[in-house]
């Protein structure tokens, strides 16, 4: 059975491998295509560098005219990332648009690392320290950074 | 083309000598579905969609998927021309295709063989032999990682019906069930043997199943061009709504939440085919049955339990652990990708519009963190804090130390930067804390109010020199 949201992420996969963007990858698991692991490289010159952060990406058969559940497995100390490891990122929620697909959602996500919004924080103690003592935040973010290369 | 997953994309062109039909094919593709237009229709706001792709997304939100502007889908109108771009197009891309493969190949085989003689470049061809060999780097990369050509393999749980999946392009004989490329499905059957002549030609194992040929058998008109339009579902009571689905010959079970989606799908199953040209339209049980392969994926049917992942309390920790070679891989793949990726990065950060600023956002963070805040130094004697006098005497001798030192460029503020930073030192410069900011550029400081004419003689006079 080929529905549309398979054949959309038989592409989404194709482009994947054809034209990767920098410092993301993904693929889906090996029993469903409807189930990716993706993986974002702390973009350089932020206190993410180098952080190896694993994600799980959930499609249902409605994408991409709805969003997928996209959540961090590997700890994060971010405003905009919850403890279960779900994010606040409007574009996977109210901004959502079916023209969007893995490549521009990864890479959104790399680019939300260092650029938080602290307006609406889910994690609210980084929200705080991001404001208002970012050494502070930084060496926090950097103990999640050396946590993800041990995983 | 057997059923597997190698679909075809216009990235299938960045690795070969044609890498500018990339974003021309692009410009043939959905941004919805990513597929070449199927039933191109035009919005009120100029964006063009595949008819069924842009139903189904303003049955959602109303809204155009590009720009975000009110749309509604009684005023799409199917954009003829790009239909038959689309059309002429994809006629000629397999054959464009293997030759700017084929091209490639060779004029990889040629720099590499002729090298030298490439750099040494003869004038008439030489910009050509340019692009190709930037190119052909990328190209060499990417095969380096084996995903070049490889066809795209997934198992896919929900694939027992595969053999009904035809890639894109190709329909199936309404007599004779045969695969083949849309347009030439008409004359094809002037000449069609019908459903036991093909039985014999047929190249696939499986004999079609019974369900398929039944409703393939009898040639149906097409339907008429009339599109429904939509109900106000608000208004209408479910068994109102439920007896307009049985006039319409549709399944009428279930809640009317329910019975309003599928309408809708119905709604747009019903007018994207009659936004295609006249000799592709589907007929209404062709119709029928995309509309139950909804019911089975996302209607009636459809397995809508919670996918555990998204639960809170998946256990993320042990998926990592199950799925670690794959993540291993994963990351060996971001790893090489940001590292051939990094030089074009600059060229790719503006294309994508969700990359917002990302680059010059980076500068103000990374400086906390290599730098970390000035401690005020402890140094309690500040002899020139306030002693205007004492100040100037020194920036004087600074400017002195900067002149006698480097004669050629007086100016280099990075120079002049480094002679300050030294004088500072030798010289018991009054402490940092004593300027407002102790990163603003000391050296920028100085020429604003104290810097002598006579750099500026100076570089004027060995100019005209």
């Amino acid at each position: 059975m080929s529905t549309a949201a398979r054949r959309r992420l038989m592409r989404d996969f194709k482009r994947m491998q054809t034209d990767p963007p920098a410092g993301v990858s993904a693929s889906p698991i090996a029993d469903n295509v409807m189930t990716w692991n993706a993986v974002i490289i702390g973009p350089a010159d932020t206190p993410f560098e180098d952080g190896t952060f694993r994600l799980v990406m959930h499609f249902e058969e409605a994408y991409p005219n709805k969003p997928p559940g996209v959540k961090f497995i590997s700890q994060m100390f971010h405003p905009n990332v919850y403890g279960t490891g779900e994010l606040c990122l409007d574009i996977l929620q109210n901004r959502w648009s079916p023209t969007y697909d893995v490549a521009a959602i990864l890479t959104s996500i790399q680019s939300l690392l260092n650029d938080p919004n602290t307006s609406s924080p889910a994690n609210v103690e980084a929200s705080n320290l991001y404001k208002d003592n970012r050494r502070e935040y930084t060496k926090r973010v950097r103990e999640t950074v050396e946590k993800s290369w041990e995983d | 083309m057997d059923s597997s997953h190698d679909v075809d994309d216009s990235t299938d062109w960045i690795s070969t000598s044609l890498s500018a039909f990339e974003p021309l094919e692009q410009a043939l593709r959905c941004e919805i579905c990513k597929g070449f237009y199927d039933n191109p229709v035009i919005t009120s706001c100029s964006h063009t969609f595949c008819s069924l792709c842009i139903r189904r997304s303003i049955a959602r939100d109303g809204k155009c998927p590009i720009c975000t502007s009110a749309c509604q889908a009684d005023k799409l109108s199917p954009n003829i021309a790009v239909r038959e771009i689309v059309s002429k197009f994809r006629d000629a891309r397999p054959k464009a295709l293997e030759l700017a493969r084929a091209d490639r190949n060779t004029a990889e085989a040629t720099a590499s063989g002729t090298k030298r003689k490439i750099e040494e470049t003869d004038l008439e061809d030489g910009e050509p032999v340019r692009l190709t060999r930037s190119r052909l780097t990328r190209s060499r990369s990417r095969r380096g990682d084996g995903t070049d050509e490889m066809p795209v393999v997934i198992p896919d749980s929900g694939d027992e019906k595969d053999e009904d999946f035809m890639p894109e392009g190709m329909v199936k004989c309404p007599s004779c069930s045969q695969p083949m490329k849309e347009e030439l499905v008409f004359t094809h059957l002037d000449v069609c043997p019908g459903p036991g002549g093909a039985a014999g030609r047929h190249t696939r194992s499986r004999t079609n199943n019974a369900f398929t040929n039944t409703l393939q058998r009898k040639k149906e008109p097409p339907p008429p061009t009339s599109r429904l339009s939509g109900l106000n579902y608000a208004m209408l009571t479910e068994s109102a709504l439920k007896k307009k689905l049985k006039d319409l010959g549709i399944p009428s079970i279930g809640s009317k939440p329910l019975l309003v989606k599928r309408h809708q799908e119905w709604l747009n199953l019903w007018n994207s085919n009659c936004d295609a040209a006249e000799h592709t339209r589907k007929s209404k049980r062709e119709l029928l049955r995309e509309l139950d392969e909804w019911e089975r994926t996302q209607g009636a049917q459809a397995n809508n339990k919670e996918s555990h992942i998204m639960r809170k309390d998946f256990d993320g920790q042990s998926h990592a652990v199950v799925h670690k070679s794959h993540f291993d891989d994963l990351i060996a793949a971001a790893r090489k990708k940001r590292a051939t990726a990094a030089p074009k990065e600059e060229k790719d950060v503006p294309e994508d519009p969700m990359q917002q600023n990302q680059e010059p956002k980076l500068e103000p963070q990374a400086q906390p963190r290599q730098e970390p805040q000035p401690q005020p130094l402890v140094d309690s004697t500040n002899p020139y804090e306030g002693n205007e006098d004492a100040l100037s005497t020194i920036r004087d001798k600074v400017e002195e130390a900067n002149r006698t030192e480097s004669v050629f460029p007086p100016l280099d503020p990075a120079t002049s930067k480094a002679n300050y930073a030294a004088a500072e030192e030798t010289q018991q410069l009054p402490d940092p804390t004593g300027f407002p900011d102790s990163f603003a550029s000391p050296t920028r400081k100085v020429p604003m109010f104290s810097m002598p004419e006579e750099p500026v003689v100076d570089v004027e006079s060995t100019t005209v020199q």
